[in-house]
């Protein structure tokens, strides 16, 4: 077979032109008619497609602000909390100090009153001895003066009386 | 003393310083209270109503008739008329202390451990006495332990050894 070799490779120039023309008016259908359709819907969604990456964007930066505030919030609750139980300890401690201190002084009080009732007791005990001690002693006084007592000792005083109120 | 006592008292009084015998009256009033005092039966027989006055007078003559004088006697027999022989105890110890007054007669007792002699008696007597007579009567008294004690309606002279022990006790006793 003889073929053409190098009348097919190499373009034939009215072909070419008419494969031209060709092409150029279907360009021009296709920009007449296709393109603005397409470019519309393109547009679209192009529109749509950033829309959906707004709205996306929007809600995660919402979302993003809440995440912030929540954290806030815990951050906050937390230091509530702890404020709350620090402050209920402090209570507890000085609740504590105070029935400390008020059970000293009530043993203290028990023992002083204690003490007082056994000085009291041994007050009495002196006093009561005391009382039997001269009781006692004036008793034998007693006895003993009537031993060296007589009619003669009357005499005495009645003359020593007599005496003095005759100065 | 009541009223009426005291009235009769003071009546009989101004008879015996009419009569200048306010002593005499006085120690023969108390004659008849010491016989009313011995006899109990006395102050029934006054007091009975079932006994006559005329009898009761009657016993008071035959009583003291010559022992006391005219006016003593007519007094008591009024006491007896007057239905006031209930009273003679009370008309007779006014009488007494009316007449002490009257006669500045101080009366007292002197208590002692042991009788002392009458002369000691005087001395203190004489002793005690300053615009009153003093006129004591002896008592014994045990607890004394030795001295005297003279006592008045309106004040003691305490001159015993028990008056000192009992002070030197209250000193002794006193509470700081």
């Amino acid at each position: 077979m003889n073929v053409d070799v190098q009348g097919s490779l190499f373009p034939n120039l009215i072909s070419m032109i008419t494969q031209l023309c060709a092409t150029g008016l279907i360009f021009l259908a296709v920009k007449k008619w296709l393109w603005k359709p397409v470019r519309n819907i393109l547009e679209k969604r192009a529109c749509a497609m950033q829309e959906s990456l707004d709205s996306a964007f929007k809600t995660n930066e919402e979302a993003k602000a809440n995440l912030d505030d929540a954290k806030e919030e815990l951050k906050k609750a937390k230091k509530d909390s702890l404020d709350i139980i620090a402050g209920a300890k402090k209570e507890a401690d000085a609740l504590k100090a105070e029935l400390i201190v008020d059970a000293k002084k009530q043993a203290q009080a028990k023992i002083d009153e204690a003490d007082k009732r056994i000085e009291a007791a041994k007050k009495e005990m002196t006093n009561e001895l005391h009382d039997e001690i001269v009781n006692v002693a004036m008793a034998a006084v007693e006895k003993l003066l009537e031993e060296k007592v007589n009619e003669a000792t009357d005499r005495e005083s009645i003359d020593k009386f007599v005496k003095e109120a005759g100065k | 003393m009541s009223q009426v006592s005291m009235a009769y008292a003071q009546g009989l009084l101004e008879l015996a310083k009419e009569a200048d015998s306010v002593l005499s009256y006085k120690e023969e009033i108390d004659q008849i209270k010491e016989v009313y005092l011995q006899n109990s039966e006395l102050k029934s027989f006054f007091a009975s109503a079932k006994i006559s006055k005329d009898t009761k007078k009657e016993l008071i003559e035959k009583a003291f008739k010559g022992k006391v004088k005219v006016n003593v006697l007519n007094f008591m027999k009024l006491l007896v008329d007057k239905g006031r022989m209930n009273l003679f105890l009370e008309i007779a110890n006014d009488y007494h202390a009316l007449s002490n007054v009257l006669l500045g007669i101080r009366e007292g007792v002197v208590e002692t451990a042991r009788p002392i002699s009458e002369e000691e008696i005087t001395k203190l007597e004489k002793a005690l006495s300053n615009d009153k007579t003093v006129v004591l009567k002896p008592r014994i008294n045990e607890t004394l332990i030795s001295g005297f004690k003279v006592i008045f309606d309106d004040e003691v002279i305490d001159h015993t050894m028990k008056d000192k022990l009992e002070g030197l006790k209250t000193v002794l006793l006193e509470r700081k």
